[in-house]
């Protein structure tokens, strides 16, 4: 196990190295950030600045601006951690560059998750932070909503994980297609808004299909007291589901790869 | 504007190119330094080059690593702009990159393709042929030459993605000159393949060559293709022109003379052996040895005298040995531009 | 046939084996570009809870109608160029096409052109399939559709040469993706991705019309939805027309520029 921290340190020590050598990329990343936060802002904007509306599906502005919070959060998260790392699956699959992963002694899983981090995008997680705190400022949240907050949104990061995982894992069989992962930013753009802003047929859909529900919903209703004792415990089960299951399928992938592979 | 004589498809007077590089220390720490505070400075990477080319010339353009030819080649074709200094090719200024100037050369480089990844390669073709302008009887036979020469039959209906890298470069070679340029920048052609695969672009580029009348100058990592094709060398090293004329001359520009071999029929010690000449080498009953030019019958004499020799002869260093020695020499003060084994990197 | 046309039509319907090679991924592309059909379910929702059921005289269905109207148009405007200068300039590849005697700019646009043809049947499936789930109408006119596609076509063109402007910053800077995404929110926020532009504060609608925003997304989605007459359409397409003036010479201008600064440095 300290293998495999120490394995983290030196990874993160490289991938930090490289990305300071293209010091203009800094400005870039900032204004993508500015991008983000400004399409999810201006949506809730825009929504309640109609005469008249006080809520969105059930959410003051200030609860919908924590959901927002809770969405620039996971959205840095996936561009400083996720992201870098998926979208060289399928690269490595094409190149052939995968063999070479596979044949070192750790854990292959382990090492296309861990390798590369886009520190340019620690802004998001800037500001998401930024926004969960001035939101909740607003609200009235007790210590015990922000333990359950913390352990809603590491359930969260779990499936997200997973999500890109499972998705980035396709292709091993789709050596062509390098943007599945497309079809998750899709879906999860419904996280900027409350579960409960949609329609009820959607509002199912993300939450037993795409899980996005628990990913921004959930945490932002932990932490204001709201949230019902069994959607608590679904969430961490779901995330521990969807671990075993996305590690099955990555097993499954691999093992066709070389046995296809001469 | 004076327009070069006719007998000079590319002129290049006093050419020059600087650029400005940043540099940093290794490791995390030299990285975040240089994140805020970035140190540069001016290289000159081409410093004042000067050469004329005949039509119809084949030239082979060598030097190590970084001794500015591919800068060079660029600057011709029109790509990067001279510092300093002017160059003409066929008759035109390359940095303006005027359509009927476009339309008489070509570039060739290694790896960077210009066909189009996941259609066959004839469908790039056709896309050249379009933007060339090529009348469609001249497209027709300059493709049945290139498919009978270059042995294209069969791959041009796959797709470039699933060819092989001998045959992706044989197509990238054939796209590259469907328009019938008259002047050729050949970047290491031939990087990478095979040796029959090489074998067999040389032929083409002759037979190309010999066909129009075309200027080649080419640039390569394997002596063979020099060799093969070029009988005018220019050798470029450190940014300058060091050496222009014929391949036989640049052998004599070494200063270790020829190489003289012999088959002996009793055994003899290297030390022995080293008394004749340098460089000595001893294999069984077989030796050889380097012997300045000037002193080449009397040693042999020498030799034929005092061992008892079944057979001698006497040749040119091969031209790896020459361009090793070459770059060997006035190296002291570019030493950053060499990596690794100088006579691998002789191109 | 001009030469320039006989070049063009080559390029396309070389370009158009080329998409249709990609159509997997085009599918997968046009899934992805989801803010208005999230937008339409919020606003469908909010619009179901108001009073009388309505909000600003919209009512579910008519939010239905004009975001999806929107989603159609905005995947007619689809632009990448930006993404592929970057490549091109960063790999390299950009040098072996400028050494060609036509500008490369032609080769992307027909890419372009036929990539919005390969996915133009595979919309009106998905459009048709969301239409019915959503309960969204649209015009039956067909004058309104002749009215669509040439702002469609204006504004495409349009939004290609700002894209192609931005994406030739990548001479100078490693960034140039970003300026585009920047660009991007603008014109999300101004063509009317979000809501109808009538639904926006009156000093940024006051800003608006002055940008070719609003008559290359909102306009021909309102004309879909029937929102909007045939007259507005004549103005907004005269816009568009001196936005297309204006946007040629920029292109025109950073890509000379921009050669200086490529010969100058290298790639």
């Amino acid at each position: 196990m300290t293998r495999y921290f120490r394995l983290i340190r030196i990874f993160t020590g490289a991938t930090i190295s490289a990305q300071l050598e293209y010091r203009a990329n800094f400005l870039g990343a900032v204004l993508a950030s500015l991008g983000e936060v400004g399409v999810a802002l201006l949506g809730i904007a825009v929504l309640f600045g109609q005469p008249g509306t006080v809520s969105v599906g059930g959410y003051s502005f200030h609860q919908a601006l924590l959901v927002v919070g809770f969405f620039m959060l996971t959205e840095g998260f996936i561009s400083v951690f996720v992201q870098p790392n998926m979208s060289k699956i399928a690269e490595a699959v094409r190149t052939g560059s995968m063999d070479f992963t596979l044949l070192k002694p750790i854990d292959a899983q382990f090492n296309v998750s861990t390798r590369n981090l886009n520190v340019l995008r620690l802004t998001d997680i800037l500001i998401g932070l930024g926004l969960i705190v001035y939101a909740a400022s607003f609200l009235t949240v007790t210590p015990g909503g922000v333990v359950a907050a913390a352990v809603m949104y590491l359930s969260a990061l779990v499936i997200v994980y997973c999500i890109w995982l499972a998705l980035s894992t396709t292709a091993f069989w789709f050596v062509k297609t390098q943007n599945m992962s497309e079809l998750f930013s899709g879906v999860f753009g419904a996280g900027r808004f409350p579960v409960t802003a949609f329609p009820v047929p959607v509002r199912a859909f993300l939450t037993f299909v795409v899980p996005i529900a628990f990913i921004t919903t959930v945490p932002a209703q932990a932490l204001t007291g709201g949230l019902s004792p069994l959607l608590a415990l679904a969430s961490p089960l779901v995330a521990a589901v969807l671990f075993v299951g996305s590690r099955l399928f990555w097993k499954k992938a691999v093992g066709s790869y070389t046995s296809a592979s001469s | 504007m004076i327009s070069p004589p006719p007998d000079v498809a590319v002129q290049v007077r006093d050419l020059r190119k600087s650029y400005t590089v940043h540099e940093k220390d290794p490791g995390l720490m030299g990285s975040v330094r240089s994140f805020f505070n970035r140190r540069s400075h001016e290289v000159e990477a081409v410093k004042g080059v000067s050469f004329d080319l005949a039509p119809g010339e084949v030239v082979g353009f060598l030097g190590p690593n970084g001794a500015g030819k591919t800068t060079t080649l660029k600057m011709l074709s029109g790509l990067l702009h001279p510092t300093g200094g002017t160059a003409r090719v066929a008759g035109f200024e390359p940095r303006k990159r005027e359509t009927p100037f476009l339309k008489q050369i070509t570039l060739v480089m290694g790896q960077k393709q210009q066909l189009i990844w996941d259609l066959p390669a004839l469908d790039s073709f056709l896309v050249n042929q379009a933007i060339y302008e090529i009348p469609e009887a001249q497209y027709q036979a300059t493709m049945r030459e290139f498919t009978e020469v270059l042995g294209l039959e069969g791959i041009l209906k796959k797709q470039v993605r699933k060819l092989s890298l001998g045959e992706r470069m044989k197509c990238e070679l054939a796209a590259a000159l469907l328009h019938r340029p008259r002047v050729l920048f050949l970047d290491e052609p031939t990087i990478g393949l095979d040796v029959n695969m090489q074998e067999s672009v040389r032929a083409f580029v002759r037979d190309y060559n010999q066909r129009f009348e075309a200027t080649v100058i080419l640039t390569s990592h394997y002596m063979a293709d020099v060799t093969a094709l070029a009988r005018r060398i220019l050798v470029i090293d450190a940014g300058q022109l060091v050496f222009d004329g014929d391949l036989a001359s640049l052998a004599e520009q070494s200063s270790g003379g020829k190489r003289v071999r012999l088959q002996l029929r009793q055994p003899i010690s290297l030390a022995d052996l080293s008394r004749y000449g340098n460089d000595a080498r001893i294999d069984g009953l077989s030796a050889e040895l380097s012997v300045p030019r000037s002193e080449v019958s009397a040693r042999a004499a020498r030799l034929l005298a005092d061992l008892d020799v079944a057979d001698l002869t006497v040749e040119d260093p091969p031209i790896e040995a020459v361009m090793a020695e070459l770059f060997g020499a006035g190296r002291e003060k570019a030493a950053e531009s060499v990596t690794g084994s100088v006579a691998a990197s002789v191109a | 046939m001009t030469p320039f046309l006989r070049k063009f039509r080559i390029l396309f319907s070389t370009q158009f084996a080329l998409m249709t090679e990609y159509r997997a991924e085009i599918v997968i592309w046009m899934l992805s570009g989801t803010l208005s059909l999230i937008m339409m379910l919020v606003w469908m929702g909010q619009a179901a809870a108001a009073p009388g059921g309505q909000i600003r005289g919209f009512s579910a269905s008519d939010f239905a109608s004009y975001f999806l109207a929107t989603w159609f148009v905005g995947q007619l405007l689809v632009v990448w160029v930006a993404w592929e200068l970057d490549f091109e300039v960063r790999q390299g590849t950009l040098s072996p096409k400028l050494l060609r005697p036509l500008d490369p700019m032609w080769g992307h646009y027909s890419g372009h052109v036929a990539e919005k043809i390969v996915r133009f049947p595979i919309m009106l499936v998905l459009v048709s399939l969301f239409a019915w789930l959503a309960g969204a109408r649209f015009s039956l006119d067909w004058r309104v559709y002749a009215a669509v596609l040439g702002l469609v076509v204006l504004g495409f063109t349009v939004r290609f040469l700002w894209e192609y402007s931005l994406g030739l910053l990548a001479f100078w800077t490693e960034s140039s993706t970003s300026f585009q995404e920047v660009v991007w929110l603008v014109y999300a926020a101004l063509g009317g991705l979000f809501a109808p532009l009538a639904f926006y504060p009156q000093w940024v609608q006051n800003i608006a019309v002055w940008t070719p925003f609003p008559y290359m997304l909102g306009l021909p989605a309102n004309l879909i939805a029937g929102k909007a007459t045939l007259e507005q359409a004549g103005q907004g397409a005269l816009v568009l027309v001196g936005w297309l003036a204006v946007f040629i010479l920029v292109r025109l201008m950073v890509w000379r520029v921009g050669l200086k600064k490529y010969g100058a440095v290298g790639a």
